[in-house]
């Protein structure tokens, strides 16, 4: 699903945020990705969703050289790809099932497929009686189970993370974590990058350890006290 | 093609909630730009009627030439055969004192009859004639005026002459300020777009995330470049229709003489505001391109 060969990729800044970083993750899987603030876990999140280019090396997702791809085709790649964020980034004054029905609008599908999509994805993060509620309605779980709906509407092969729990408290934690396995369980790979140490140890998944922008440890066991 | 297609109503909507979310900003750019195509306007309805004035005075353009009053019919006669025989010379009219008298009375006043009767005229017989081409004027005057029996060969005065350049250099400066107010009008909307793309900022990397193509992000913002042109076009369309008629109206066609004869106002008006809203339009397009291009190229 996934192959990392090499890659290094530093800012204009200076900074090295990857040294040759090799990693290849199948299909179907599940895995964290750890390390210390500044170690380069959200850099290789933009790599993989075409937003960064690496310096060298090479990303394939799905068969598709990412580094490689021209301007015009970022976007219909993207489409193969769910994206979550910490901040969840919903649309303020968008109501639940617009937020969701928007990502599949900019891909131009029919208003009744649109309907039926939504609605199963409601179903599927549990928030059937919020649609019509606002973003600021929401508690931070739901606003994050709204968000991976977002994601998953248009049934990528593959979900990122970047600390999808972030700013929840255990208890919501525990519920997204779930609701990520469930959407595993259904075929996506998801990969997640967090910080959140008692997550990686209690839902244990192959742990990939950054530091300063080299891979540290590789745990297919996981957990992070193997370390 | 087909998703633009299905997608169209969309945009457009977007570009519509746009506009009236940020309608001062709009509002603020639409007015700006009615100013500067405005000033535009006045400057062409200038322009234009300054070259149809010199239209006019260069028709009327003929060489007065004044005949030795001591010729003889025949030796009139010779002299036409020879101004013929200029290169330049298109036609020649004779036209004797008591006939130049006549059209000084009837444009000058009645003031010249005073001069009517067999000896108190002090006019010549004349020859009029016209060019071919009205711009070597002085070299064929002094050609004629070196004819034997030729008292004087004299062109509608000096004055006409440095009009005729005023006028040319009118028309350009006219031109000139123009184009500088339409490059005004594009950097306005270019503003504009730039800060109604930063204002949805936020939306527009969550329609990246998703996956939206640059077009459909940004061809709402397009669209709304081109309301805003076209918004700002109507304002002076409006004054160029019913200023100008009425302007004609008042003047009677005409600014002090009959050499000023304004052009009438239908279809022109017409034509200038085409103009005016197709100016509009292409300037918000234009201004929209350049704020989005950048953004074009470098965001992945
Ligand atoms: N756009 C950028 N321009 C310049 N430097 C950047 C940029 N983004 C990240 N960096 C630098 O690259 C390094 C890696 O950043 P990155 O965001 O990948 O770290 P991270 O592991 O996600 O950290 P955190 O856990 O705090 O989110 C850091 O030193 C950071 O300062
Ligand atoms: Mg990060």
């Amino acid at each position: 699903m996934i192959e990392l060969r090499n890659v290094t990729k530093s800012y204009p800044n200076g900074v090295h945020a990857l040294n040759r970083i090799s990693l290849s993750i199948e299909d179907g899987e599940f895995i964290y990705i750890i390390g210390p603030t500044g170690s380069g876990k959200s850099t290789i999140i933009k790599i993989l969703n075409g937003e960064e280019v690496p310096d060298s090396g090479t990303v394939v997702v799905d068969g598709i050289n990412v580094g490689a791809l021209k301007h015009r085709k970022v976007p219909y790649y993207r489409r193969n790809i769910g994206c979550i964020f910490q901040d969840y980034r919903l649309l303020p004054k968008l109501t639940v099932q617009e937020n969701i029905a928007f990502a599949l609008e900019v891909l131009g599908i029919s208003k009744k497929k649109i309907r039926k999509r939504v609605t199963e994805i409601l179903d599927l993060v549990d928030l059937k009686e919020k649609a019509r509620a606002y973003p600021d309605e929401l508690s931070g779980g739901q606003q994050q189970r709204v968000t991976i709906g977002r994601a998953i509407a248009n049934k990528p092969k593959l979900l990122i993370a970047d600390e999808p729990t972030g700013n929840l408290d255990p208890e919501k934690s525990k519920e997204i974590m779930e609701l990520l396995e469930k959407i595993n369980a259904m075929g996506t790979t998801v990969l997640m990058v967090t910080h959140d140490i008692v997550l990686v140890e209690k839902f244990k998944k192959r742990t990939v350890t950054l530091d300063q922008g080299f891979v540290v440890k590789d745990s297919k066991k996981g957990g992070y006290v193997s370390l | 093609m087909f998703l633009f297609l299905k997608c169209l109503p969309r945009l457009f909507s977007q570009a519509n909630k746009d506009l009236k979310r940020h309608f001062v900003l709009t509002f603020s750019s639409s007015l700006s730009i009615a100013i500067a195509l405005l000033m535009a306007m006045v400057m062409t309805v200038l322009a234009v009627n300054v070259s149809y004035f010199t239209e006019n005075i260069e028709e009327q353009l003929v060489i007065q030439v004044s005949i030795n009053p001591t010729f003889q019919n025949d030796e009139i006669e010779n002299l036409q055969d020879e101004l013929q025989t200029i290169k330049n010379v298109k036609t020649i009219e004779y036209s004797d004192s008591e006939e130049e008298l006549d059209k000084l009375i009837k444009d000058y006043g009645e003031t010249f009859a005073q001069y009517q009767g067999e000896d108190k005229n002090p006019l010549y017989d004349v020859f009029l004639v016209e060019l071919k081409d009205n711009a070597k004027i002085e070299e064929t005057t002094s050609a004629i005026q070196k004819l034997d029996g030729v008292m004087e060969a004299t062109y509608g005065t000096s004055t006409v002459n440095t009009m005729v350049q005023m006028f040319s250099g009118l028309r350009i400066g006219g031109m000139i300020f123009v184009a500088a107010l339409i490059f005004l009008a594009i950097f306005l909307i270019r503003n504009t777009v730039k800060l109604a793309i930063q204002v949805r900022k936020d939306e527009i990397s969550i329609m990246k995330t998703v996956g939206a193509t640059n077009w459909y992000i940004l061809f709402p913002f397009v669209l709304e470049g081109m309301l805003t042109g076209f918004f700002g076009a109507l304002l002076p369309s409006l004054f160029c229709v019913l200023g100008y008629t009425s302007l004609y109206n008042a003047l009677n066609g005409t600014l002090m003489s009959d050499m000023f004869t304004l052009i009438k106002p239908y279809p022109f008006t017409i034509y200038v505001v085409l103009m005016l809203l197709g100016i509009g339009i292409l300037v918000g397009m234009l201004g929209s391109y350049l704020a989005t291009r950048k953004y074009l190229r470098w965001t992945r």
